[in-house]
């Protein structure tokens, strides 16, 4: 049921974005396309810097432990900042590279 | 012209993509939950041992370790073992009161007697937490716990007791894998299963299990 009403909401306001975006430029099938592929780099580019970030986490709190009497738990990298920082990293790299 | 980075980065996107509405819309992480989960074995014996897990930064116990200390005094009341031993250090190791304090006020509050508890105040992990109530235990010549965590922490916490010789039977505060139905509570289920399933690779590598 959840799953039924989120999607419903999802499909309402993608044909509303896409209703006002074909006013101001032509969007076709291809361009659509297109943008799914970029979801997907954006995706794998995301999962890449989330694991990137989430290994030297781990490395950073693995040595500081073993150098230092304080305790730092792995739990601190349960962060949702971490989850939202790297998907900026992600958006940002995808951008970059696509218009270069 | 797509070079082969570039395939694999949107490979590796349509696999995540997959794999997210997998976890959250099918029962997979359900029925790989149930599978690392351990399930429970009460008999009586010498001491009911709570894990921690953890305080808000109120001094609050969290919702998790509401329900251990709750699983714990049921234990307790339902006459399975005299002692009541329950961990937990500071809120980020400060000098607030501990979790085990807490949880000691909480089950005095439900009708535990002073004498029947047992803090460990200083342990941060659960390898600490085996190694600091095995020697408090042994002391008092105990071969026989229950211990108390939820399912999916169960198979590292268990291991890890046993590894100090103590004979462990489990006994679970909240089985996640067949209680988790809604979309998002199974895409935390899942990263619970990868956090833990990590965890316990690191124990095993590092020796501890």
């Amino acid at each position: 049921m959840e799953l039924i009403f989120v999607i419903i909401l999802v499909a309402i306001t993608s044909v509303f974005g896409f209703a006002i975006a074909r006013r101001t430029r032509p969007v076709t099938a291809a361009v659509l396309i297109k943008a799914i592929g970029r979801l997907l780099d954006w995706a794998g580019l995301f999962t890449l810097f989330m694991a990137a970030n989430l290994g030297l986490g781990f490395l950073f709190v693995v040595v500081f432990r073993e150098l230092t009497l304080h305790f730092v738990s792995l739990y601190q990298l349960e962060s949702i900042l971490l989850l939202i920082l790297s998907a900026a990293q992600a958006f940002v790299f995808c951008q970059w590279h696509n218009r270069a | 012209m797509t070079t082969i980075w570039e395939r694999i980065i949107r490979g590796l996107g349509v696999f995540v993509v997959i794999t997210f509405f997998v976890a959250a819309v099918t029962p997979v992480s359900n029925i790989v939950g149930q599978k690392l989960a351990v399930t429970e074995t009460l008999q009586p014996s010498d001491v009911i041992v709570v894990l921690g897990a953890g305080l808000m930064q109120s001094g609050t116990l969290n919702n998790e370790s509401m329900r251990r200390t709750v699983r714990g005094v049921e234990l307790y009341k339902q006459g399975l073992a005299p002692i009541l031993v329950l961990l937990g250090p500071p809120f980020d190791g400060g000098s607030s009161p501990t979790e085990a304090a807490v949880r000691a006020r909480f089950a005095r509050t439900m009708g535990v007697p002073s004498e029947a508890i047992i803090k460990i105040e200083n342990s941060m992990t659960t390898r600490e937490e085996s190694i600091h109530t095995a020697s408090l235990l042994r002391q008092r010549n105990v071969h026989r716990i229950i211990l108390v965590t939820e399912s999916l922490h169960m198979r590292r916490a268990k291991l890890v007791f046993e590894r100090t010789g103590l004979e462990v039977l489990p006994a679970i505060s909240t089985d996640y894998p067949s209680s988790i139905l809604r979309p998002a509570g199974r895409l935390w289920l899942a990263m619970r299963l990868v956090q833990e399933s990590t965890a316990l690779a690191y124990y095993r590598l590092a020796g501890y299990i």
